[in-house]
């Protein structure tokens, strides 16, 4: 068995280094380029001159700026985003109002309810960047720009258009530039914001799959080394009893002989159980198994798995209680759900102290009802559903590890330190059969001792029909009882 | 009058290594074997029936091979048992870890069970005031004095070497 090493802390090391660039850049190329234009706008509409004003609606735009870049280079919060942007384009205008304001020439040409319907513009603008939305910026922006070109137009001024832009070149330069300005500054800024957002993102999400795929691995490889040891002592036993046995044959003691030899015969067929269990693996990850579905009476079959595994139970006894309706049939494999059944209430078994009780229960249930049970179920798949519930009274499975449960060769790390026996297979076997009877299975527990687990298997109810994606449906083969039953978990 | 065998006390938690241990215990050395399953019933087993040497195994769930160590190195009335441990671990530093916290061997898995029988002669050789002396320097910690011993013998994996194993 080989472990894939998927990634190691350099390599994270190196890929963080190159999330930080990307968003980085995606601040330079985007915002900065917003800061420079606002500034130089705002230089420009004062003439070139620079008043104590001018300088104070730069120093304000450019904190401004400076906030809202460190919302963006934050942990990616969008309302801290947003908030910055607010700030940013807030203390914009306002300077921008208060140097339209104090500059004379628009005493009587502009009101208040002209200075608010330019700031009404920016709201829109706004609100797009904290949807996160680039192209409602976009078109919210030209919207801006058009209403501020026709708010122009519409002056009350008289001759033509150039004599307009004539006559109040002034006007155009005071007004007209500080607002295309914030526009545009505040479409960099939001377009930086909302990748430099997706970009962190991408990075969160990175980081959870490289953190679910290493605990995976360091499980492999706790697992590997339980394998090791599990397989280690059985074959120094078989080695030992041979060596004794020849001792005691040299003694002429032939009883003593025979009893090692017995001993060694016994524990060398262990040994193959276990092979066999971690062969299974081959099973999963090459065989294809696509089963011919068929009506199963749910409580026979549960009846008939319960017995198998009662007559096993190393670590009994349980009592198993089928709370289930005679007339359930699923749509199934016998040999397949067997095999799950019987995997799923060993598990139980296992995992549960003596004397507690296992249930099997089942009920019929709507696609929509699942889905919202199950996000991950396609609440759009027809037909009625029967959700299968093995619930035990054990020690439960902590809700961080639940998702992990169902890889093969994954054990607890509690279990590695206990005396349960295991290969870890159980449980992927368990999945790889309810993959291929087109169904679902998951887990709830919250992982403290006594209050238990509980299994849900779903599996369609006759009549439904099951998706079978992805698979030829006329090249099906039939995978019989017997390959399967018995490999244990 | 029949002599009765000197008993030696295996601890380990995997019934196929009590079984063969035992088994050759018995058919080799000649002595008489109680067994435990963890290391709380072993070190109340010790206490109860005063075995001649204990063999405990490192990896146990609750009470380790280490732990058991020290406990029974801890109490006067079992500080100068023979003890040997086994493991299945091939780290030098458990290796350490097993001397230090007492044992008077260390042996790997798999085991020579002629080997095993060899451990025990040695240790139950090995005299009071060595030990306690051994002992009381690993207390103190001090890891440079002289008294300090090295791992005394350190026996390689068994290699089913029934010649050199013949002779115990």
């Amino acid at each position: 068995m080989k472990v894939r090493m998927t990634a190691t802390p350099s390599l994270e090391r190196r890929m963080l280094a190159m999330a930080g660039t990307l968003r980085r850049h995606h601040i330079l190329r985007l915002a900065a380029p917003g800061l420079l234009m606002y500034t130089l706008v705002v230089v420009l509409s004062s003439g070139a001159r620079l008043t104590p004003l001018t300088i104070a609606q730069v120093v304000v735009g450019g904190v401004a700026f400076g906030v809202a870049l460190w919302g963006i280079t934050g942990q990616v919060v969008p309302w801290r985003v947003s908030l910055a942007m607010v700030v940013t384009l807030g203390a914009s205008l306002l300077t921008t109002v208060l140097f339209i304001w104090a500059s004379g020439p628009l005493d009587g040409v502009l009101g208040l309810p002209t200075l608010a319907a330019l700031f009404l513009l920016l709201v829109p603008i706004i609100i797009a960047g904290m949807l996160g939305d680039v192209w409602l910026v976009i078109v919210t922006a030209l919207l801006a720009f058009g209403f501020t070109v026709l708010l122009l137009l519409a002056m009350p001024l008289t001759g033509d258009l150039q004599g307009i832009f004539q006559a109040h070149h002034e006007l155009v330069v005071v007004l007209a530039l500080p607002v295309i300005a914030q526009v545009g500054a505040a479409f960099m800024l939001i377009a930086g914001a909302s990748g430099a957002g997706r970009m962190q993102q991408i990075l969160v999400d990175w980081r959870m799959a490289y953190a679910r795929e290493r605990e995976v691995d360091q499980m492999r490889e706790e697992f590997i080394a339980s394998i090791n040891h599990e397989l280690r002592n059985p074959i120094m036993a078989v080695q030992n009893y041979l060596m004794l046995a020849n001792l005691l044959g040299e003694r002429g003691d032939a009883a003593g002989q025979q009893q090692m030899i017995q001993r060694g015969v016994e524990v060398a067929d262990h040994l193959s159980g276990l092979m066999e269990s971690i062969m299974s693996i081959r099973r999963l990850r090459t065989a294809q198994q696509v089963v011919t579905l068929a009506p199963v009476a749910l409580h026979a079959l549960a009846e008939r798995a319960a017995n198998m595994v009662m007559l096993l139970d190393g670590n009994g006894p349980h009592s198993i209680h089928l709370a289930l309706d005679r007339t359930l049939v699923v749509m199934g494999h016998e040999g397949l759900l067997t095999e799950t059944l019987s995997n799923l209430l060993t598990n139980a078994a296992k995992y549960s102290d003596p004397q507690t009780t296992i249930t099997v229960a089942a009920r019929r249930i709507a696609p929509r009802d699942l889905a919202r049970e199950r996000p991950q179920f396609d609440a759009a798949r027809d037909g009625e559903y029967i959700d299968v519930t093995i619930s035990d009274q054990g020690m439960g499975i902590p809700p961080d590890k639940a998702p992990l449960i169902f890889e093969p060769f994954v054990r607890l790390g509690r279990d590695e330190a206990s005396s349960v026996i295991g290969s870890g297979m159980g449980l992927a076997i368990v999945r790889s059969n309810v993959t291929a009877l087109h169904g679902d299975i998951w887990v709830e527990s919250d992982g403290v001792a006594g209050h238990g687990s509980t299994f849900h298997l779903i599996l369609g109810a006759t009549g439904t029909s099951v998706p079978v994606p992805d698979l030829p449906t006329q090249k099906r083969t039939t995978v019989a009882p017997n390959d399967i039953i018995g490999s244990g978990s | 009058m029949t002599e009765v065998p000197p008993k030696i006390l295996v601890i380990d938690d995997d019934p196929y290594i009590v079984e063969v241990v035992s088994m050759s215990l018995k058919h080799i050395g000649g002595y008489e074997v109680i067994t435990a399953q963890n290391g709380v019933a072993g070190i109340e087993l010790c206490m109860e029936t005063r075995p001649i040497a204990v063999v405990v195994d490192v990896g146990m769930p609750q009470l380790d091979g280490y732990q058991v160590v020290r406990a029974l190195r801890g109490d006067p009335e079992t500080a100068d048992l023979p003890i040997i441990m086994l493991t299945a671990r091939v780290q030098e530093r458990d290796e350490t870890i097993g001397t230090l916290s007492g044992a008077d061997f260390y042996l790997r898995k798999p085991l020579n069970p002629w080997q095993l029988v060899q451990a025990i002669t040695n240790a139950i050789s090995i005299s009071q005031a060595e030990r306690r002396n051994r002992t009381l320097s690993l207390v103190a910690g001090d890891d440079d004095s002289p008294t300090t011993p090295q791992p005394r013998v350190t026996l390689p994996p068994a290699s089913v070497a029934e010649e050199e194993g013949r002779a115990p």
